[in-house]
């Protein structure tokens, strides 16, 4: 084992590439997850009224909010049960308390709506000595490389 | 030793032996013989023999008594003691028969010269019969010396001797192989016994693997092989599905993992930038 994995398994906060890396998965699954969505719903329009479908209006600021609160409602869930989104579980990171504990579902919804509305917060753990991003200085959480080779492994079986 | 027929017995007379320098050796008195077994058929040798000796035996008598009465009547008329005209006979009595004894050696052997005794033997005589009658043969083997016998065979000599080349020559082998039980005397060999004896290890390090290697002609091995059927079953003896799902399952653990240790690199390494451009004097990375 490496000397950056011995390190891994303990409790440092991860930097700003792998969380970066973990945000663009996990924006990736959102999209992917309401494209989908979006073609079920289409679909089952089309099959309610075949005969007056027409296809959804395209509203960005409609589209825009509804993908923003699947969003929120993505990292809620995932925070407030197991402290990492599948983003977060690709790259071996995991959102914990000042504690150490997962967050409470008030803590991952105030987090979660942090990260959506101000995205740009999360560049500050780039210049915090600490590793900290807006949000988390806000709701002193801290995101931990949680990981190992046999982590890895799992993640793939 | 003189013989006398008597009736229908042979009665033997001990007579004196000359032993040289005047000395008069007497035999002891033998039994008589028993009578020989009747035959009807008598050879001619033997009637002959019989009748000279019959002859000359009358003769040595009659002419040993003749002289005797003559030495006794000179005796009693020359008026000399009884004692020495019985002397005196005895001696001329025992010269009389030493002189009948070689006439009669005399005359068997000019007999015998004239005969073909083998001749008369193969003729008249039953050989068979008699042995079968007269020879005891178990007597014989008994008191033969096997073991003398053997050690003065030159065994060497008499392999030396034999041409073992004519011998086989002459010998069907495959009337013999063919009489050979060969399932009987599998089963009666302890393969297992025999394998434990064998060692493998001296047998493998005496075996040149590389001539042998040589001597192998692969390219009509593989003409032999059907190599299509040969590959489906290995396909079909192999889990493909789950070997391609390990592999993947590998590659994409060992790729996740390549992704998280970079990461964890480049979180380090803009941190040390960072902290550079901040003139920290050291990155803090315990979390808090």
């Amino acid at each position: 084992m490496t000397r950056a994995e011995t390190a891994a398994t303990g409790t440092r906060p991860a930097g700003i590439v792998t969380r970066v890396l973990a945000g663009i998965a996990d924006a990736a699954v959102i999209v992917v997850i309401a494209a989908v969505g979006y073609l079920v719903w289409t679909v089952a329009r089309l099959a309610a009224q075949p005969r007056t479908f027409s296809w959804p209006p395209t509203n960005v600021w409609l589209s825009t909010s509804a993908l923003s609160v699947f969003a929120i409602l993505y990292f809620t869930v995932f925070w407030s049960t197991s402290g990492r989104t599948p983003g977060a579980a690709l790259l071996g990171t995991r959102v914990l308390s000042r504690r150490r504990h997962v967050l409470s579902a008030p803590a991952a919804l105030l987090r979660a709506i942090g990260c959506v509305v101000l995205p740009i917060g999360l560049l500050w753990c780039a210049l915090d000595g600490r590793r900290r991003s807006l949000q988390d200085l806000v709701l002193r959480s801290t995101v931990v490389y949680d990981w190992s080779y046999r982590d890895a492994e799992a993640l793939q079986d | 030793m003189g013989e006398q027929a008597t009736a229908g017995a042979r009665v033997v007379v001990p007579m004196p032996i000359r032993a040289g320098a005047g000395r008069t050796m007497w035999p002891r008195p033998v039994q008589p013989e028993p009578p020989p077994p009747d035959r009807t058929a008598r050879s001619p040798f033997r009637i002959l023999s019989d009748l000279a000796a019959t002859t000359v035996r009358a003769a040595g008598a009659a002419a040993g008594e003749v002289a005797g009465a003559v030495l006794d009547g000179v005796g009693r008329v020359a008026g000399a003691g009884g004692r020495f005209a019985a002397d005196t006979g005895r001696g001329v009595q025992q010269a009389v028969a030493a002189a009948a004894g070689d006439l009669v050696r005399g005359v068997v052997h000019r007999v015998l010269a004239e005969l073909d005794l083998t001749a008369i033997v193969r003729e008249h005589v039953d050989l068979n019969s008699l042995i079968r009658s007269e020879v005891d043969v178990d007597a014989i083997a008994d008191r033969v010396d096997l073991e003398r016998i053997t050690t003065r065979v030159d065994v060497d000599a008499i392999a030396d001797r034999i041409d073992l080349e004519r011998i086989v020559a002459r010998i069907d082998v495959d009337a013999i192989a063919d009489r050979i039980d060969l399932q009987r005397i599998v089963a009666r060999v302890d393969v297992d016994a025999i394998a434990d004896r064998i060692d493998l290890q001296r047998i493998l390090a005496r075996i040149d693997v590389d001539a042998v290697a040589a001597r192998i002609d692969l390219d009509a091995v593989v003409a032999r092989l059907d190599l299509v059927a040969l590959a489906n079953s290995v396909i079909d003896g192999i889990d493909l599905p789950a070997l391609v799902r390990e592999s993947t399952g590998s590659l994409g653990a060992e790729a996740v993992r390549g992704v998280r240790v970079h990461g964890m690199r480049a979180d380090d390494a803009v941190a040390g930038a960072v902290g550079r451009l901040l003139r920290r004097r050291r990155p803090e990375e315990d979390g808090g």
